[in-house]
């Protein structure tokens, strides 16, 4: 029953990465990116990027600090981040977490249930595929 | 407003440290450029009265009551010359910019601690040398963090937090914590240089 609550390996999804965690011109993102406890990341696979950074733009950008872009991802590399951590092996998953607040629906919200540690955040950082996807990509076409 | 009273908005606005720079030069009640390629510095000249003095915590004079000379950020973030040195224009843009956030920044993400930032400048102080220009960051619980890399190559992470101050040297994959003293700032300075500490 518990895998219900489960993404598959093979979904993909977007993290965003907000202005104090991302240095884009030393190309430097905070290796504490994913720390803590229900990490909030974007299905791919029900959302396009287009449609996700509007929703990031609408509920993370703030006057004085804007969202500046996303890493993906996938699902089983989570996973493997979490299985293969070798100071502690950790069982990570996504589970979908789809908001429903007026005004702030998000069908393709999920969450990393388990606390993540600075460790295994740094691992999942260099697990991001790069370039990072830019903002201001999005922000343009609006 | 009299420079003084411009300087003392800022210092109460950010409850900044204050880096002394000089002495001797004539009170001119303006401020003028530092010119060691600091563009974000101004420096100013003021005669001190005794209630400012008092006023202004943070800063240590030999004479208090003389004319004295002190190098402010111009966006009053309190980085100090060293740090300012160090991080560039660039990352004191950053840290003007992580000093203005409220709380809830990033969902539960803390105002940046001042106390995180006077921990910042007295590690620069210390003359840590990377090899190359590192990144400030703010994380959630309003502490600073610093990520360069060390002389051997690998990424060097320092967090200033209210228990202490965090290491991870990707090198020798050693982390820890060091206290906020001259001792707990020269050890951070050999993981910088890919030394095991």
């Amino acid at each position: 029953m518990a895998d219900v609550d489960k993404l598959d390996g093979a979904e993909e999804v977007l993290r965003a990465i907000l202005q104090p965690q991302w240095d884009p011109a030393l190309g430097r993102i905070s290796p504490s990116l994913f720390e803590g406890a229900d990490v909030s990341l974007s299905r791919l696979a029900l959302c396009t990027e287009d449609e996700i950074f509007t929703m990031f733009f609408r509920d993370l950008d703030k006057p004085d600090r804007l969202v500046m872009g996303a890493g993906q991802l996938s699902v089983a590399a989570i996973e493997a981040v979490g299985a293969n951590y070798q100071e502690k092996p950790t069982t990570l998953w996504v589970a979908p977490d789809p908001v429903s607040d007026i005004g702030h629906e998000n069908p393709a919200h999920a969450v990393i249930p388990p606390k993540i540690s600075r460790g295994l955040s740094r691992k999942l950082v260099a697990e991001m595929g790069q370039p990072f996807i830019e903002a201001q990509k999005y922000r343009a076409e609006g | 407003m009299s420079t003084l009273q411009n300087l003392c908005t800022m210092t109460a606005v950010a409850t900044a440290f204050i880096a002394p720079v000089t002495q001797g030069h004539a009170a001119t009640n303006q401020p003028r450029t530092l010119k060691i390629g600091q563009p974000h510095l101004q420096v100013y000249d003021f005669q001190l009265s005794a209630a400012a003095a008092t006023f202004i915590n943070g800063i240590v004079f030999d004479n208090p009551f003389a004319t004295a000379t002190v190098a402010i950020p111009a966006k009053a973030t309190g980085l100090s010359l060293a740090a300012s040195d160090a991080l560039g224009a660039h990352g004191a843009d950053r840290l003007a910019s992580f000093a203005a956030l409220e709380d809830g920044w990033a969902g539960d993400g803390r105002a940046m601690r001042f106390e995180s930032l006077s921990a910042l400048n007295a590690f620069f102080s210390e003359g840590p040398e990377f090899p190359s220009v590192p990144s400030v960051f703010l994380l959630k619980d309003g502490s600073l963090q610093v990520v360069g890399e060390s002389a051997s190559g690998g990424a060097v992470e320092i967090d200033f937090r209210s228990d202490g101050i965090y290491y991870y040297s990707e090198s020798t994959d050693a982390e820890g914590l060091v206290e906020p003293t001259s001792a707990g700032y020269q050890r951070l300075a050999s993981v910088i240089k890919g030394q095991e500490i």
